[in-house]
């Protein structure tokens, strides 16, 4: 099934909540809304036909007024693979987890809460993943700007050849 | 929370809290497992990992596409092509751009190499981890040919940065294509046969790796699995075969997959002898490569500055490690806008720590040897 | 950064050395072996590791001049730091250094170690491991061959060689005394 057909499949369960299919450049997908996450990938997992298995990533990017969540399935019975997306606010992001249906999305999660900021709901172990504990920030948001110093250790060299 | 946090919420008495840290002999890079156990039966391993994370996804919006590529490189150093082949495409989609059929040859010719490479180290560091120090210097032995080879055709060993945007940076002759072949002709069946006898078939190797760390296909499936991981679990599934890219629908070549050899489907045992075949098959796409280059020309006409236009674009190849994917999104500019990086061994991590309850400490080792990981991949 | 031990580029005699003509025979003496059996630690984060292996191998064969790789910090004598260090991981280098024994040298191996190299805009990387832990020699690359590590081990050994025991006995006299 490629993604006019799942799209065509999924606007009879979900009604209102999800978008046309939009082509971007060499990629197809479309926007679901946020409240319909769990059953929506239910579906997506479970029926037959469908059968998207495997979740390969998911992506976060930050537009500049608001975030957005990039999913990426693979149906290995049928061949296919598929995008969708979700739009998330930028003050107070939250939306739930979907690590109950697909183990990979477990980490998949925390490092989007590490580098984005994005906070899922009902994760079992929600933390940062990448950075260390005590890093203030989430890197990959557009604002980011980089502290000083990191616990005494200068963040910037400016002479190679030659200490501070 | 915190690591700490963690930790303390699920702590019992009478167990043992060990850390296998970031510097050691046998985690495949610097990850650090904390191992809870009561004695030698492990509760769980808790792998902590970041500590080789290197921030390329943010600098992927700071670098412009073409000075982007050494980057790509080192996101998994050991299979350095593949990365480079996976972001090259994605931005030629992108730009429309057609390679010429020379430098397709070329890039396979160039990947299928690394492959075995690859596979070389990875086979050779999981005997090592197991106790046996000689098939890994075999390993090491071969792939020294292969990096000569290497930096014949591009000038590096280990990161090369050989294709470019519209095709590849330097062109083949005579006196490479003869060290192909000598190297060919001396690795299938010669070394291939010498390191079966040696080690696949090796009784110890196989009474330490048999029903280790069993897989089933649908939890392979649902962990994210890929790669010879996936194909281990009985899982056949090769993106050279069911998502095709580049030239390799005109090589004729088997996709091996696990069946059990000597223990169940999906042990540390199908994952080794996977690799090992898989290598046999990459040797074999060599020959029918190098027997048939079109001549041509190996770059095509690229704008003088790279500025694709607004869009997006999932590009993956089939790596060494399973699949390796680059999400682009462009707005329009010099840079890319993001570049989200998709590697096999971040998913990998997740199933060694379900799989590794109730299993001893010395299987771990094993466990986390077959999986394959490496990590810059895990951390980019 | 340890302010006890001065590893600077220049080695230089104090004193007129009359006093120490006997001692400096000593010092050959004991430097010669100390050399040619450096034992190091395998520490590789990232891709120099890989040149690191390559190097004990077989082509270039690290065990001919008694280096052998040693899986603790405190058997060994010299730490390679091979690769990009990060903020995360930078505690745990200086944890390293703390454990080798005296003697020890730190060699900084590929640009990543140097000053950061590729990574030198990243939020998460140390610029240089010189700024936790005191470097004896730097050798540059991305990666380095290993024909190039081995001949920085080859300039260490030479450094060795020409170290003065007289003047590290009166150091630790000194030292002593001022106890």
């Amino acid at each position: 099934m490629n993604i006019n057909e799942v799209h065509s499949e999924v606007v009879k369960f979900f009604p209102g909540k999800i978008s046309d299919v939009i082509t971007s450049g060499k990629l197809s997908f479309f926007y679901f809304d946020r409240e319909i996450i769990y059953d929506l990938f239910l579906v997506l997992r479970d029926k037959i036909g469908m059968e998207f298995k495997h979740l390969s990533y998911i992506a976060s990017v930050d537009m500049k007024d608001h975030f957005e969540l990039i999913y990426c399935l693979y149906s290995y019975r049928w061949g296919s693979v598929i995008h969708l997306k979700t739009r998330l606010n930028r003050e107070g992001p939250h939306i739930r987890t979907i690590s109950d249906l697909f183990v990979a999305a477990e980490w998949h999660e925390r490092e989007a809460y590490d580098l984005m900021g994005i906070v899922f709901n009902d994760h079992p172990d929600l933390r940062r993943i990448m950075l260390p504990d005590d890093f203030e920030g989430h890197p990959l948001r557009k604002d980011f700007v980089e502290k000083d110093n990191y616990h005494g250790i200068p963040t910037r060299r400016d002479k190679i050849l030659g200490r501070f | 929370m915190t690591l700490e946090e963690r930790l303390n919420a699920v702590k019992r008495d009478n167990e043992i809290l060990l850390n296998m840290g970031p510097q050691h002999p046998s985690t495949h890079g610097v990850i650090r497992f904390i191992v809870r156990s009561d004695g030698e039966i492990m509760v769980e391993a808790l792998p902590v990992v970041g500590y080789l994370h290197r921030g390329i996804e943010k600098l992927a919006e700071m670098t412009p596409y073409a000075g982007f590529i050494p980057y790509t490189d080192r996101v998994d150093y050991l299979a350095a092509m593949f990365c480079n082949h996976a972001f090259v495409m994605g931005v030629e989609r992108l730009l429309g751009i057609e390679v010429p059929r020379r430098a397709e040859y070329l890039r396979v010719i160039a990947s299928e190499l690394n492959r075995i490479a690859s596979h070389l180290i990875s086979l050779g560091s999981m005997a090592m981890d197991i106790g046996a120090f000689t098939p890994f210097l075999h390993g090491i032995r071969e792939r020294e040919l292969i990096n000569d080879i290497t930096e014949m055709l591009c000038g590096a060993r280990l990161t090369y940065n050989y294709m470019r945007i519209g095709g590849v940076s330097n062109d083949i002759n005579d006196k490479i294509l003869k060290k192909i072949s000598d190297f060919l002709d001396r690795f299938l069946p010669g070394f291939i046969e010498e390191f079966n006898r040696l080690i696949t078939y090796n009784e110890i190797l196989v009474k330490r790796c048999v029903n280790i760390g069993t897989i089933s296909s649908e939890e392979a499936i649902n962990f994210g699995l890929v790669g010879p991981n996936l194909r281990a679990s009985g899982v056949k599934w090769d993106l050279r075969k069911n998502m095709p890219y580049s030239v390799y629908p005109e090589f004729k070549f088997e996709v091996p997959v696990g069946e059990g050899f000597r223990g169940s489907v999906g042990d540390s045992y199908d994952r080794f002898v996977v690799r090992v075949k898989e290598m046999e098959e990459s040797a074999k796409i060599i020959r029918q490569a190098i027997s048939s280059i079109p001549d041509g020309e190996i770059m095509a006409k690229v704008p003088k500055r790279i500025k694709p236009p607004a869009g997006e674009v999932y590009s993956a190849v089939e790596s060494a490690r399973g699949e390796l994917g680059y999400h682009i999104i462009s707005d329009g500019l010099e840079n890319p806008y993001r570049c989200k990086i998709r590697t096999g061994s971040f998913s990998a991590m997740k199933a060694i720590h379900i799989k590794s309850q109730g299993c001893f400490i010395a299987d771990l080792v094993v466990l986390i040897a077959s999986m394959d990981i490496v990590a810059p991949e895990i951390d980019r | 950064m340890d302010k006890e031990v001065d590893r600077g580029l220049d080695i230089y005699y104090e004193g007129d050395g009359a006093g120490f003509v006997l001692l400096s025979k000593l010092s050959y003496l004991i430097n010669l072996p100390r050399a040619n059996s450096l034992w190091y630690l395998l520490f590789s984060p990232a891709c120099c590791g890989i040149e690191l292996m390559q190097a004990g191998g077989t082509r270039t064969d690290m065990d001919r001049f008694g280096m052998v790789f040693r899986a603790t910090p405190r058997q060994a004598d010299v730490m390679i730091v091979g690769g990009t260090v990060t903020y995360k991981m930078a505690e745990r280098v200086k944890l390293l250094y703390q454990q080798m024994s005296e003697p020890k040298y730190v060699i900084s191996m590929g640009s990543c170690a140097n000053c950061g190299g590729l990574f030198d805009r990243s939020y998460s990387v140390l610029k240089g491991v010189d700024l936790i832990i005191p470097v004896d020699i730097y050798i540059p690359g991305c990666p380095p061959r290993p024909e190039a590590l081995l001949d920085g081990m080859m300039e260490l050994q030479k450094k060795i060689k020409s170290e003065d025991w007289g003047r590290i006995v009166a150091r630790h006299k000194s030292k002593l005394e001022e106890r």
